[in-house]
């Protein structure tokens, strides 16, 4: 900058706040039409009353911070969509858990089986379940020669479905294994197996087993 | 999103009023007079810009920032009351005879700027109107207006334009 390119009155104005470049603060101490002009500088002494009774902003959200909250939000829904932290479940056909329950006829008596009563030889047991959305049954027991399939079928999935044979507590064994298979698919004594090595419960097969105690009369 | 016309509202202490006031009130005034204005106009346009920093409420305390923006704050004011001036009949107190050179330049410069109001957009204008008042460098006008140089280059030279085109047609008819 050569004294005859004098700086512009803004860089003149930021001499006089002791804001400006080196550059132009070597012109002025060099200027003497750029020193009377910041010479001239002086700060106000008196605020005026429409300065100090100026109403100030007051702190609000306002647009905004309306706007920063729906962006975040907004942003939230993206991210949830994009990147799902909840796997999806590929079928809600189980609404809830499928149930069993045993009738034992023991003579003239049926009940309930309640879990842990040790049977008799002779007592009848007949199956009923309630599939819960499950479309396919496998029933099958174990005994000294391994597992054998007792029943086969595709059942209702609503409601309750009772096996239409019923099975005969013989004096050969201490105890028998009697598992049952539900499935959404065809499904058979291998499936059942396979279910039975994890007792695999979830939309696709649900398993059960129960053990049967013989009590010695 | 950036603050009202640049300026940044920020969390924190709010601006001390009275002290920028006494700091800088007195270059905004001598700033709005080589706008063009008599010494009253350019008090007038001087304290609404001010008011409209005080309604800010801006927490920078950056005195080169703030005042930048009174630059073009005042300047956008000054050309509001240009374009009315020209709707309207001219207000004596803007009719004060010029008793040095510099009224003298500031009077043409009004007389400039009221003619072109006509034709040219408020964003031209302004770029011509602080850049003739204050002897700006495209740099500063840029940082002024908060625009970039080139925007600024754009602006300055639609206003240059245009002057020369009324200047020569002024020619014309002498």
């Amino acid at each position: 900058m050569s004294e005859s390119e004098h700086p512009s009155h803004f860089q003149l104005d930021l001499v006089s706040l002791q804001q400006a470049r080196a550059s132009v603060v070597a012109h002025v101490s060099a200027c003497a039409q750029c020193q009377t002009s910041v010479a001239a500088y002086r700060p106000e002494t008196v605020v005026p009353s429409w300065v100090t009774s100026a109403p100030r902003p007051t702190k609000h959200w306002g647009w905004y911070g309306l706007a920063s909250v729906l962006a975040v939000f907004a942003a939230v829904i993206v991210a949830l969509t994009v990147f799902n932290p909840f796997p999806k479940v590929e079928s809600t056909r189980v609404k809830s858990l499928p149930s069993f329950a045993l009738y034992v006829e023991h003579g003239p008596d049926v009940h309930v089986w309640d879990g842990r009563s040790p049977f008799i030889a002779g007592d009848r047991i007949q199956l009923k379940v309630a599939p819960m959305g499950f479309a396919h049954l496998v029933v099958a027991s174990s005994s000294a020669s391994g597992w054998s399939e007792l029943h086969s079928s595709a059942i209702s999935p609503t409601g309750e479905y009772v096996l239409p044979q019923s099975f005969v507590v013989d004096d050969h064994d201490q105890s028998i294994e009697l598992a049952v298979l539900l499935c959404d698919a065809p499904c058979d004594l291998k499936a059942l197996l396979e279910a039975r090595q994890n007792s695999q419960r979830d939309e696709h097969r649900w398993f059960s087993q129960f053990t049967l105690i013989r009590k010695t009369p | 999103m950036a603050g009202f016309f640049g300026l940044q509202r920020k969390s924190g202490l709010p601006m001390n009023v009275e002290a920028t006031y006494r700091r800088l009130y007195p270059l905004l005034r001598h700033h709005c007079r080589r706008l063009g204005g008599s010494a009253h106009w350019a008090e007038d346009v001087a304290q609404e810009s001010f008011e409209r920093l005080i309604a800010l409420g801006t927490t920078t305390l950056d005195e080169r920032a703030t005042l930048a923006w009174l630059y073009r704050t005042s300047a956008n004011l000054s050309i509001d009351r240009y374009r009315q001036s020209v709707r309207r009949p001219v207000a004596s107190e803007d009719l004060i005879p010029a008793v040095s050179s510099a009224a003298d330049a500031a009077m043409a410069l009004r007389a400039l700027i009221r003619r072109l109001t006509t034709v040219l957009d408020a964003e031209a204008l302004q770029a011509g109107l602080l850049t003739r008042a204050n002897g700006l460098t495209q740099p500063e006008l840029a940082e002024i207006l908060g625009v970039s140089e080139r925007t600024a280059r754009r602006r300055l030279a639609d206003f240059d334009r245009a002057a020369l085109a009324i200047q020569q047609e002024e020619s014309r008819h002498v």
